[in-house]
């Protein structure tokens, strides 16, 4: 008697299991933001959720937010501990969405403004597999942090206008006719990831492509590695760095321009070329190979200081951590590059 | 009835019912709590799910395993499951023989039954029955027979089966044991609880600090539940049964209330063996025209479950001997094996051979003529169970008392041995060591203990420390029980001596066959022109008493 009993009482636990296991999985496959949904929605919760009004647009599979904020920025031009908050809401809701949605949204980009300053925006670009891997701790914090594009600069399209305007005021030109051609002629959607930003309530934003996110990042990681590595720090003096996609001579070449002076004192004998060549490599290494990403044939180094350049093929540059060649022997550069 | 059944169903599983519940209430929370997500979140829970189970899986299996390892199958845990009494399918009519037995049972059962009229004219219902008796004798069976008779649920435990090493589980084992009896005695009308080896939990409460503070909490909460009852409309009977004396029990287990009816099931008379037999040899092939009162004979002190057994046996020999029935040869051999053990080939040399027959002749002879309170069905010169040779007589019937002279037969037939190798041999060898054992035993039973010694010294000596015997008394007891062994000893030698051919045609034969059987025995006798000495305690011998005669 109890051991029919005990056997109902199991069949009806695993047939309400089966129920519940059959719904949630049916109820997996709907996507909480539906593909046409998804700009309304990433308004809405940033609404209801902080009381956020921002604007949102969907370029291929990159989506866009702007976000225009007072005090985003403080009186030494550095972002306050409040935006700080805010711009973190902001990115947790973007990848909220962007996580639960059925359209096919690769990156996104946060355009953050100051309206009583909006010549000066904060553009943060976020790969969803990298949120993904983060989540799941593929990927530790830090890495994921340094695969966040941060920047903060001059918005492009008000610095293009500024000098256009600047020409026509010196040519007598009216504002009417002033803003037609404007309109007309310098007003084009972004081709490059620096164009990307917002201006007089229009966003210019491009569908980001691997190839460029990936440029885009080594150049932010030599700016962070030469700045913030004890020994780079004391060997070399960074300015800058630009990281780009060249699709021509029949192949994609990442192009990395950098100015980074040499600090070497008087008689020290260190080999301070090969000292940046292998630190950039070993960058550019780690990028591509965090991502696996294969799809490029060269890697071109430009100094912008020397004016020398050093076109290294990709898959040299790929294997580069295994230890299997120096840099001299991957290197294709002009002679005397390494030895001045 | 349908409602009482439910709420006794809810009753007995008011914990399962409440788990399920909570499972289900969960497993729809649940739901609602992973719909509520979104469903990237919702498909990565969903994911993990699998992992999730078989970690819970693991995480169970090691819980079970240290639970069953370390704590017993849980301390208080009682997985009984009750049968009901149709189900135990023992008819009253399979109980054979214990006619008394079966007689107080069968009032039970009727008031069990009945219990409605009992009340009503006022009458006490009965809490308990006590079946007392020597193992194998079908307590267990008459508990089954009385579940089926009352037609009621079965509730069958051991009284092992509540001690445990910690303290307080017994009494928690017994209180759930009266719950669910309760519960079905609710549903059903009445429960049957049958606690087998009862004494194991109903031995005397021992007070001392000295541990068995587990036993008095299991006899306790028994007391109070069995004491329980009677404030409660359950019809629940409790069955002991235990092979202890009811001294050994507990006196407040025995009082009226608890166990009120208390029924001795004994051994199986003549008349209850001969139906045993024929019971058992009914359910095999047998051979037709078996002296069952013969086998009946034999099998004096068997209890019905050696009787079932021997049949069981024989069965197997006439397997193994390609026989189509068991034939009395089968049973016979079966009978050997369940007493004397299986035979031995053990080496033995010619001259060793030749004084164990001698030996067993003696044994054999004095036993035919000097007692006639056995009979002898065996000699046998086949090493077994560590001896090198055997005669097998038993009681020709159940003896509850002894006389004098029945103790000097005993004394006599175990110098017989003694005696034949020295008459033949003029030297004994150590094959003596036990008869003279048992000999002087009960010579010293006797005058010790029995006053059958020849000074006239009566009492039983040995209540009193022998240092405060005088050292007179201690010669005069160990005199009489020279007396006693050297006066058996001499009519021992007078018999043998007397008797040596026959002493030596028995050894002769032994030597040729090895075994001799009963029939064999009684024509060699016959050829002698001996009659069996017969003494079948029917009549008092003396019949002064009697006025009418």
């Amino acid at each position: 008697m109890r051991r029919n009993s005990m056997k109902n009482v199991f069949a009806v636990v695993a047939a309400v299991a089966l129920i519940t296991v059959t719904l949630l999985a049916l109820s997996s496959c709907v996507p909480s933001y539906p593909r046409e949904k998804l700009p309304e929605a990433v308004k809405s919760i940033c609404k209801i959720e902080y009381d956020m009004d921002v604007e949102t647009t969907v370029e291929g599979s990159t989506m866009g937010i702007y976000y225009p904020m007072k005090g985003l920025l403080d009186l030494g031009l550095g972002i306050s501990e409040e935006a700080w908050d805010k711009i973190s809401n902001l990115l947790l809701i973007a990848s909220r969405v962007v996580l639960s949605t059925d359209a096919d949204i690769r990156f996104y980009c946060v355009v953050a403004q100051d309206p009583r300053l909006p010549e000066l925006q904060m553009v943060i670009i976020k790969y969803v597999d990298d949120i993904k891997r983060g989540m799941v701790r593929n990927i530790s914090r830090g890495e994921s942090f340094k695969r966040t594009l941060f920047s903060l600069n001059l918005t492009p399209q008000a610095e293009k206008e500024r000098s256009i305007e600047s020409v026509f005021d010196k040519l007598g030109v009216n504002e009417e006719t002033k803003q037609k051609v404007v309109d007309e002629f310098f007003r084009s959607p972004p081709t490059k990831l620096s164009d990307i930003g917002y201006w007089k309530g229009s966003f210019y934003i491009k569908d980001i492509t691997m190839e460029e996110f990936i440029a885009a990042q080594i150049a932010n990681r030599v700016k962070v590695g030469f700045r913030d590595d004890e020994k780079l720090k004391k060997q070399f003096d960074y300015k800058e760095a630009e990281g780009f996609v060249s699709s021509s001579n029949g192949g994609n070449t990442f192009v990395i321009q950098f100015k980074i002076a040499d600090q070497q004192e008087p008689g020290e004998a260190v080999d301070l070329n090969a000292e940046k060549v292998q630190a950039l490599v070993s960058i550019v290494n780690e990028v591509v190979r965090g991502y696996k990403f294969r799809n490029f044939d060269f890697l071109m180094l430009e100094d912008q200081l020397e004016k020398v350049s050093l076109k290294i093929s990709g898959d040299d540059v790929y294997n580069f951590d295994e230890g299997k060649m120096a840099v001299e022997d991957i290197a294709q550069a002009p002679a005397g590059y390494f030895v001045k | 009835m349908i409602t009482r059944r439910l709420r006794m169903y809810l009753r007995t599983y008011k914990t399962i019912i409440i788990v399920v519940c909570i499972v289900i209430i969960l497993l729809i929370l649940s739901v609602i709590g992973l719909m509520s997500l979104e469903s990237f979140y919702r498909k990565m829970t969903i994911a993990t799910m699998p992992v999730q189970f078989i970690m819970a899986g693991i995480h169970a299996g090691i819980f079970v395993f240290m639970y069953l390892t370390f704590m017993r199958g849980g301390f208080a845990k009682l997985d009984k499951a009750p049968i009901k009494g149709k189900d135990v399918s023992i008819r009253w009519d399979d109980v054979i023989g214990m006619y008394d037995a079966k007689q107080e049972a069968w009032e039970v059962v009727q008031l069990i039954k009945d219990r409605a009229t009992v009340t009503k004219m006022g009458g006490s219902v009965v809490k308990g029955l006590l079946l007392l008796g020597p193992p194998g004798c079908g307590k267990t069976y008459i508990a089954k027979a009385v579940a089926t008779e009352a037609n009621m649920p079965f509730i069958s435990m051991s009284g092992s089966e509540f001690v445990e090493v910690f303290v307080g589980v017994g009494a928690s084992r017994v209180r759930k044991l009266f719950k669910k009896a309760r519960d079905l005695a609710f549903g059903f009308g009445g429960c049957i609880l049958f606690i087998d080896e009862i004494d194991a939990i109903g031995r005397s409460r021992s007070f001392s600090f000295m541990g068995g503070q587990e036993t008095n909490s299991t006899l306790n909460q028994l007391l109070a539940e069995m004491d329980g009852l009677k404030g409660k409309d359950d019809n629940i009977v409790v069955i002991g049964a235990t092979n202890a004396q009811e001294t050994h029990l507990d006196q407040a287990l025995l009082r009226p209330g608890r166990f009120d009816r208390k029924i001795m099931v004994t051994l199986p008379s003549q008349d209850d063996r001969e139906e045993l037999f024929k019971f058992y040899l009914d359910k095999v092939k047998a051979e037709e025209g078996m002296d069952l009162g013969r086998l009946a004979r034999r099998a004096v002190r068997k209890t019905p479950a050696d009787i079932a057994n021997i049949v069981k046996e024989a069965a197997l020999i006439a397997t193994r001997n390609k026989k189509k029935a068991i034939g009395l040869k089968e049973i016979s051999e079966a009978f050997e094996r369940v007493d004397l053990g299986i035979k031995h080939r053990m080496t033995v040399t010619p001259r060793e051979k030749e004084m164990t027959a001698y030996h067993e002749s003696g044994h054999l002879i004095i036993n035919y003529l000097k007692a006639p309170s056995k009979t002898v069905f065996k000699a046998s010169i086949i090493p077994r169970r560590g001896t090198l040779g055997v005669v097998w007589a038993p009681e020709r019937e159940e003896l509850h008392s002894k006389s004098k002279e029945q103790l000097l037969e005993d004394i006599m037939m175990d110098l017989g041995g003694y005696v034949a190798e020295k008459i033949r041999y003029g030297t004994t060898t150590t094959g003596v060591a036990s008869d003279f054992s048992k000999a002087m035993n009960i010579a010293h039973a006797m005058v010790w203990q029995l006053g059958m010694g020849e000074s006239g010294l009566v009492g039983d000596y040995t209540v009193i420390p022998k240092e405060q015997l005088s050292e007179k008394v201690r010669q005069t007891m160990n005199s009489d029980t020279g007396v006693l062994l050297k006066t058996s000893l001499e009519a021992v030698e007078e018999t043998l001596t007397e008797k040596r051919k026959i002493l030596d045609r028995f050894a002769s034969e032994l030597l040729k066959r090895e075994e001799l059987e009963y029939d064999e025995i009684i024509a060699i006798f016959d050829e002698y022109g001996f009659k069996e000495a017969v003494d079948d305690n029917s009549e008092p011998k003396d019949k002064s008493w009697d006025h009418d005669a």
